[in-house]
Order: C-alpha cells, then structure tokens, then sequence
C-alpha cells in the first residue's frame, strides 16, 4: 500500500475557518464548471473518430 | 438529541485496511478509520499535546469526527479529522495527527494523507464526486497541490477535485 510522505520538516495540519454563505456559493460554482469541465474533455475523447488514432 | 449523538458515536463505521509507515522500522501498518467517541476524548486533549480542542469540536453537532487508528490497536490515536458534510462536497473543519506523529521525530508518516483521502472516500459516498475543501496555511499551500493535487482557488481556501480525489483513494485504498 502506498503512502503520502510529508515533505522533509513539514507537518500537515487543516484548520478550516467555517465556510460562508457566499464562499459556499463560490464553491458550488466551482465545482460545477470543473464538474463541466471534466465531462466535456470525456465527451470529446469519446467523439474522436477512430480513423484517426490509425 | 445528545442521546442519538451518542447511540451513533459507538458504531464503527468503517473498517478500512489502509495503512501508515513507522519511521524507525520502515514497517508498513494497517490502519482503521472509526467514529470519535466520548472514551476517546480524555487522550486528546491539549494537555496531552494535541494541537486542537476536540471536546469542543465533538459538540458541534454539524461536524463528524473521524480517528486513525492502527489495527489491533485501538486505544492509541494516530490523527484526527473533523469533516462537515456540504450540499455538494466535503469541508474539511479539523485535521491532525497525533503529537508523537508531528516534527523530525514522528513515529508514523502517512497520518494526515490517510485521513484526507478518507474524506475524499466520504465525498465519493455522498454523490459528491470526491470533492473536497478545506482552508490551508500559507506556506502549505505549494505542499498541498503537490502532495495532495489539491488546487488552490481563492484566498487559503483550497479544493481537492475528483481526478486528485479518485488518485488519493485509490492510493490508499487500493486494495479494497
């Protein structure tokens, strides 16, 4: 199983301030563009003719 | 309301075989993520080095509070996590590892990584594709887009999206 090393001298703490309203909203808007995002790159793999991988 | 929190405090949730690295044996250990539970408070307090105060996260009734614990060895904690679940993804509230898991001396390397991707694992549960955020330290920002592929959007707030979530757990629980 592999792990994640910690940088050398670096240790990983989160403390979050809570999220806002408004930084909620700009979450969400995010996520859907790169949600967008991500499902057009599949649909133009998906779409490439196979005449021209050959 | 205090009754149901407990009643759901004592259930395991989940029995995951991912594991974290001791660094003076270069032995790999397999680990459990499990509910934090009232027991488990009395170890984690300031006092005995952790960083944050959990009793008072255990509170808050819109978080969920996760332990990293070795296999067989449940009692001794190795990391912490306290997560909220968003309408469309995971806000990662508190992340730590234990106090002899921190500095040049830490005991197990793997902590604080296992426990992110453990989140990443709850985003995909939820229908929320991995997504992930979470507020960073400046000067952990540049570490967590490298180690994590977590991608820095405005301000601290940083966001672990699905192609970096679906690589974290699978690194970590690959074998499920």
């Amino acid at each position: 199983m592999a792990h994640i090393r910690e940088p050398e001298g670096i240790d990983f703490v989160i403390q979050s301030p809570p999220l806002t309203e408004k930084e909620k909203k700009e979450i969400s808007e995010l996520i859907k563009k790169l949600k967008a995002e991500t499902s057009q790159k599949r649909f133009s793999r998906k779409k490439r003719p196979k005449k021209e991988l050959a | 309301m205090d009754t149901n929190r407990i009643i759901e405090q004592d259930f395991i949730i989940d029995r995951l075989t991912n594991s974290i690295l001791n660094t003076i044996s270069g032995d790999s250990f397999p680990t459990e993520i499990s509910i934090l539970t009232t027991n488990d408070l009395k170890n984690t307090t300031k006092k005995k080095g952790w960083n944050f105060n959990w009793r008072s996260e255990f509170k808050n009734e819109t978080t969920e509070q996760y332990k990293l614990t070795i296999v067989n060895n449940p009692s001794i904690i190795q990391g912490l996590l306290s997560i909220t679940i968003e309408n469309d993804h995971v806000f990662m509230n508190l992340l730590e590892s234990a106090p002899f898991n921190i500095g040049q001396n830490k005991l197990y390397e793997g902590v604080a990584g296992n426990l992110v991707a453990y989140a990443c694992k709850i985003s995909f549960q939820k229908g929320f594709d991995g997504f992930v955020a979470f507020t960073a330290k400046t000067q952990l920002i540049e570490h967590y887009e490298k180690t994590l592929g977590a991608f820095h959007f405005k301000n601290q707030r940083m966001i672990i999206d699905s192609i970096a979530a679906k690589r974290l757990v699978e690194k970590y629980f690959k074998t499920q």
